[in-house]
């Protein structure tokens, strides 16, 4: 089982990476803003999996499944409104 | 809409606030039950003038279509990630970018929100700005090449939305659209 | 595989404290700060894992929820009074 977990844990932390490079290597705030919208909430997603594939006990899992779908939920409202921003930039 | 909504009245998203109040707690002692069902209540009271709700608003799960529109967000968002990895290593042109603007069947506020964070999710696009009258979508996409390609997967995202959580009222206009 | 997971996620860390530093813009400090909020929260999840208890997942929860708001918060900074 921890085979599982760790694979996905480590493919979790790859996706933050790629997503951190795509914040670190486009050129507008927009393609950055699209870069860190995907990359780390997929990666949260596979961490938080292979956590609770680690862990097992319900409330550990609970937790995480409340976390991700916190993410899921909130993570592209405040994806939205700072790209809302971002185009009427009055400075 | 009702001239003056209700002081107070048990409904679904009043089960879904303790629901995850309880979770938050990882104990259903009944105690937090009853805190829960407090705070949903005083909640409730205070957004109950924004929450009207019409006669055919009442939302249906089906089990069958949520667990097929889970599976289409995860793929939408693996696929970008794919996508995101494969433009970091390739040379960048960042000149077609647009928006397109995609008219949604649907007024209701959870396939609204539902299709909105999809869309964000899925390769190259995210949402930019949402009207209610009419429903429309407007999305910021990365490289414009094809407007309709773009409007014809935001409907399918909104189809197996309204599949999964939709009203009586989507339901039955999405049942008439297609025989 | 421990050590690659904390590898890659601190070199993430590094690359957004990066964009965090040079982002010319507010939009891309804040962007920058919403991905560096996720990462340590992978950060904790990783070591909960490792440790084989659910120490830190409340933690993760509550930076979550606060992330979204002061996101929220700066988005709407941006927009009445400009960046740059």
């Amino acid at each position: 089982m921890s085979v599982v977990g760790g694979i996905l844990l480590m493919t979790g932390a790859l996706f933050v990476l790629i997503g951190a490079v795509g914040i670190v290597r486009f050129d507008t705030p927009t393609e950055r803003l699209h870069a860190a919208a995907k990359g780390p909430t997929l990666g949260l997603m596979l961490v938080g999996a292979g956590a609770a594939v680690t862990i097992g006990s319900a409330a550990a899992t609970v937790g995480i499944v409340a976390v991700i779908v916190l993410q899921l939920l909130a993570g592209p409202i405040g994806t939205h409104m700072i790209g809302r921003a971002v185009e009427h930039d009055p400075g | 809409m009702s001239p003056r909504p209700p002081l107070i009245r048990l409904s679904a998203p009043m089960i879904w606030f303790v629901g995850f109040w309880l979770m938050l707690w990882a104990d259903v002692s009944v105690a937090n039950v009853l805190s829960g069902l407090l705070l949903a209540g005083g909640v409730g009271m205070i957004t109950r003038r924004i929450a009207t709700r019409t006669d055919d608003d009442t939302i249906r799960l089906s089990p069958v279509g949520v667990i097929v529109f889970a599976g289409h967000v995860v793929w939408q968002l693996v696929k970008s990630n794919l996508v995101l990895a494969w433009e970091i290593v390739t040379p960048r042109n960042t000149i077609a970018t647009g928006s397109v603007d995609v008219p949604l069947r649907s007024a209701s506020p959870v396939v609204a929100m539902a299709v909105s964070n999809v869309v964000t999710l899925t390769p190259g696009t995210a949402t930019i700005d949402m009207t209610e009258v009419p429903p429309t979508l407007t999305v910021g996409v990365l490289h414009l090449h094809d407007p309709d390609q773009i409007r014809r997967s935001v409907v399918r995202t909104e189809t197996l939305a309204i599949r999964a959580f939709g009203t009586v009222g989507a339901r039955a206009a999405l049942r008439k659209e297609a025989p | 595989m421990i050590i690659a997971t904390s590898v890659f996620l601190g070199l993430a860390g590094i690359l957004i404290v990066i964009r965090l530093l040079i982002g010319p813009t507010v939009a891309d400090r804040v962007i920058a700060a919403d991905a560096l909020l996720v990462t340590a929260m992978c950060g904790v999840i990783v070591s909960a894992a490792h440790s084989d208890s659910a120490v830190g997942v409340d933690t993760v929860l509550v930076v979550a929820l606060l992330s979204f708001i002061a996101t929220g918060v700066l988005a709407r900074y941006i927009e009445r009074r400009g960046s740059a």
